[in-house]
């Protein structure tokens, strides 16, 4: 029996993994870790932990480890509420350290690995609706509201500055949110805060693969 | 999360520590409540002691100013940092809702 043989058995004994470390962990060049777990609330604290546990390995600055921090929960959340509908599915999340990423680059282009500072890419995946979370508006999804509120506060902030007045932003900004919170700012408004911290706090890219959607999230310089 | 608080003259004075996320954020709201009902309107929280703040702590938060401005009390922040103070900046919180760098600051306005 090959080694390689020998650790399909071991996962044959086991049963399919909830978790999975490939390439011998987070000290070796390629480290990768998934956790698959029900789209529920319940689910959030074990993310974190791993996302957590990874940022401190992959040497983030602690910059980054908040905002990755947040946007994680984010976009956990945004899973849990809008992603399965009326019924509960998995999400999983996939950690790629940097070291992997440098490690198949070196050839194309070689420089010394220790010049650079951590980096980490998260990738979630869910099965449920298709949704892209950097499109900039989406009138058919419900947290379309949101993100023109919050965009609509943004855009009317930095107005405002230029033209010093703001005062009377103020109240215009406090009118749109009125104007929302009266409408319910129910969970799918919340989702829609969490979209607009996405963009603006990290590295993002999604994708629609088969019938799951893909968000990569890159942390660090 | 854990909430702490004291009279200061015409306000309450409300340190929230730890962690606002979609697990303990509510907290915050129903803490303020507690003390609308108390008779305390007028409600200064010092987040100096706030580690993180989700888009599920903005969410109390609103809740909790909106409730306290209909009986014509207020919420007014101070000691905002790191993630928490960047938040509040990027989400035009910080223009929404009164912010001060210091607690003697808050409780000094009218």
């Amino acid at each position: 029996m090959t080694e390689h043989d020998a650790e399909q058995a071991d996962e044959q004994a086991t049963g399919p993994p909830a978790r999975t470390a490939v390439g011998g962990g987070p000290d070796s060049s390629a480290s990768l870790d998934r956790l698959r777990l029900p789209a529920h609330l319940e689910s959030l604290p074990r993310f974190r932990e791993l996302a957590l546990a990874w940022a401190e390995r992959a040497g983030l600055g602690q910059e980054a480890v908040q905002r990755l921090d947040l946007v994680l929960e984010e976009m956990l959340m945004n899973v849990f509420h809008h992603a399965y509908p009326g019924q509960l599915g998995d999400v999983e999340l996939a950690l790629l350290s940097s070291r992997q990423a440098l490690f198949s680059s070196r050839q194309d282009n070689p420089r010394p690995e220790a010049a650079l500072p951590g980096r980490l890419s998260l990738t979630l995946t869910d099965w449920g609706l298709a949704f892209d979370p950097l499109a900039p508006t989406r009138p058919a999804q419900a947290g379309g509201l949101a993100d023109g509120l919050t965009e609509g506060l943004v855009d009317g902030l930095a107005e405002s500055l230029e033209e010093g007045q703001a005062e009377a932003s103020f109240d215009d900004l406090e009118a749109q949110l009125e104007a929302n919170l009266e409408a319910g700012l129910d969970e799918r408004e919340l989702g829609g805060m969490g979209l607009f911290l996405l963009r603006t706090l990290a590295q993002a890219a999604y994708e629609r693969r088969g019938n799951a959607n893909v968000l990569t999230l890159t942390f660090g310089p | 999360m854990e909430c702490t608080g004291c009279k200061q003259g015409a306000f309450y004075v409300l340190s929230v520590a730890g962690r606002m996320d979609a697990l303990t954020s509510q907290g915050f709201e129903t803490e303020c409540l507690a003390r609308l009902d108390a008779g305390d309107t007028r409600i200064v929280v010092d987040l100096s002691a706030l580690e993180y703040i989700s888009s599920a702590g903005l969410r109390s938060i609103l809740a909790a100013a909106k409730k306290l401005k209909a009986v014509g009390g207020d919420l007014a922040f101070c000691g905002l940092t790191g993630i928490v103070a960047e938040v509040f900046t990027v989400s035009g919180f910080a223009k929404l809702l009164p912010v001060y760098a210091t607690r003697v600051e808050a409780l000094a306005r009218s």
